[in-house]
């Protein structure tokens, strides 16, 4: 009777400690997952907390980049960190500072941050917003009164594209003809790289091609980018959604103060002052947290397109 | 066997077997008021996005539609369940959608002349997804919005439920069956002591007797 009793006492344990295991099990999975989300816990707690944090960026045609990030960096200040511009020539050189340590993070790129991500010592810890939204689009505008209305209808007729790296402005545009006609290399009769979003516009307007390819917002009513010959155009296509530029951090910057610079950045669209004047400066008006499978959609088209 | 032991065994069966049969129905019932409560929430939501999509589709607006559409696609923490949103015009034309690549081509499954008579529904894709279509409206008729909804989670707490109503049982049940194992041990362990003491008693008085003869 007695061995008996120690026997069922011993399945009962054996179902309880089954149950216990399958609880703790599941409670296991959550926390590995959460630290998997967070990036900011790959950094060192004992990291480098930079005085001043230097910030990468790159110079926009016409503008003076320290004048650009100046809300950026007075919105930092404001928030307890001292922080200054550092400007380099190009994505490449920008990249190459965020190697050496140069720089302790950078505005970079949806193709920039695509193509250094894999070696770059810096992890992505926000993506740019503008009007709430962390994408945009790309279009295919023609003229208002032209009477095509699918992509095929484009066959054999002139294209004006931004320059081969652009990312709305040619890119995708080339992607999205990829997935719908078969021959997108001869597709058009003619090409032509006009350097801007706006110079596109103008030749589409002024008849000199028949379509191009732009950035959705220079063509969107509302919007203060918007180029003024874009009433005379009509949206014919769109690409998929682009992601905007990333910020990254140094892989030796402290992860507290990494995630004090977060929470300035993502506290930056509830600041509207501040929100309203990097709008007109470089375009942002807020952040949200980075999520790099959001930049695979550039990867895969930069992919394809030197694919032969 | 003994027949009690027969007994026991037939009493934990059935009291198994009922528990488990009672647990299942109970369960399927509040399946079906679940899923039948995920459509409803669903559509409403649905619902809701239309009437704020209305006024662009009503001037045109493909952008502020798509941005719409957009926030929805940026942020699938916020929306887990919805995998595509598609807006339709009354020409039967896409005019937002979460692929913006599908813009201005014609829309998958759309017969002629239903657009302006549309109804809300429900239809069950038979993949694990749900496709909830709405009437876009204001004074009349403006387009269509129909979405995908991944049932994914509700299949997930189905399934939770499901497994924590068999533990349930189990837990139950494995009491039960150790007690009732625990009577029948002490039931046969007394007969077993009686039929004993009743051998003793009867060898003991043939003993006592034949000392007498």
């Amino acid at each position: 009777m007695r061995r008996a009793s120690v026997s069922h006492a011993g399945w009962l344990a054996a179902i309880l400690a089954a149950l216990v295991l399958a609880s703790s099990g599941c409670r296991r999975t959550d926390e590995v997952e959460s630290t998997r989300r967070d990036v900011i816990a790959q950094l060192p707690k004992d990291g480098r907390v930079p005085e001043p944090l230097r910030l990468g960026a790159t110079p926009t045609t016409g503008a003076d980049t320290a004048e650009l990030f100046s809300p950026l960096i007075a919105h930092l200040r404001g928030s307890g960190i001292n922080a200054e511009v550092i400007v380099a020539s190009d994505y490449d050189a920008l990249v190459d500072l965020v190697r050496k340590g140069a720089v302790d993070m950078a505005a970079l790129s949806p193709i920039a941050y695509v193509k250094a991500r894999r070696s770059m010592p810096a992890l992505a810890i926000a993506t740019a917003t503008r009007g709430g939204s962390p994408t945009y689009i790309g279009y295919l505008v023609v003229r208002a009164d032209d009477p095509v209305d699918s992509i095929e209808g484009l066959r054999a007729r002139r294209v004006a594209w931004v320059e081969r790296s652009s990312t709305s402005g040619y890119l995708f545009a080339r992607a999205l003809l990829r997935s719908t006609v078969a021959d997108p290399e001869r597709f058009f009769s003619s090409e032509v790289f006009v350097g801007s979003h706006g110079a596109v516009i103008t030749a589409v307007a002024r008849g000199e091609v028949d379509v191009g390819a732009v950035a959705s917002v220079f063509v969107d009513p509302g919007l203060p980018e918007r180029h003024p010959d874009a009433e005379r155009l009509k949206v014919l296509a769109k690409t998929s959604r682009i992601p905007l530029d990333c910020i990254v951090v140094h892989r030796a910057v402290s992860r507290d103060f990494a995630e004090k610079i977060r929470d300035a950045l993502l506290a930056l669209s509830e600041s509207h002052a501040a929100a309203a004047a990097l709008g007109q400066t470089w375009g942002v008006t807020g952040f949200v947290p980075a999520n790099d499978e959001r930049y695979d959609s550039v990867a895969d088209v930069l992919t394809r397109d030197r694919a032969p | 066997m003994t027949i009690s032991a027969k007994i026991v065994a037939a009493v934990s069966i059935v009291t198994a077997l009922v528990g488990a049969l009672g647990a299942a129905l109970a369960i399927d019932r509040l399946v079906v008021e679940q899923r039948r409560a995920f459509c409803d929430s669903k559509r409403e939501a649905i619902e809701l996005l239309a009437v704020a999509i209305a006024p662009s589709l009503r001037e045109g607006s493909h952008h502020q539609a798509q941005a719409v559409l957009d926030n929805v696609a940026n942020f699938p923490e916020r929306y887990p369940d919805v995998r595509a949103l598609e807006v339709v015009d009354l020409r039967g034309r896409v005019f937002a959608h979460f692929d913006p690549r599908r813009y201005g081509t014609p829309a998958r499954g759309i017969a002629e002349g239903a657009l302006a008579t549309a109804t809300p529904m429900t239809t069950e894709l038979g993949n694990g997804e749900l496709e909830v279509s709405v009437p876009v409206r204001l004074a009349h008729p403006l387009g269509l919005l129909r979405a995908r909804v991944d049932e994914a989670r509700l299949d997930a707490a189905v399934r939770r439920q499901r497994r924590g109503a068999g533990l349930l049982v189990l837990g139950a049940m494995v009491p039960i069956g150790v007690l009732l194992y625990l009577l029948y041990r002490r039931d046969t362990e007394v007969a077993h002591a009686r039929r004993r003491l009743a051998q003793l008693t009867s060898t003991h008085a043939s003993a006592s007797s034949k000392g007498d003869a």
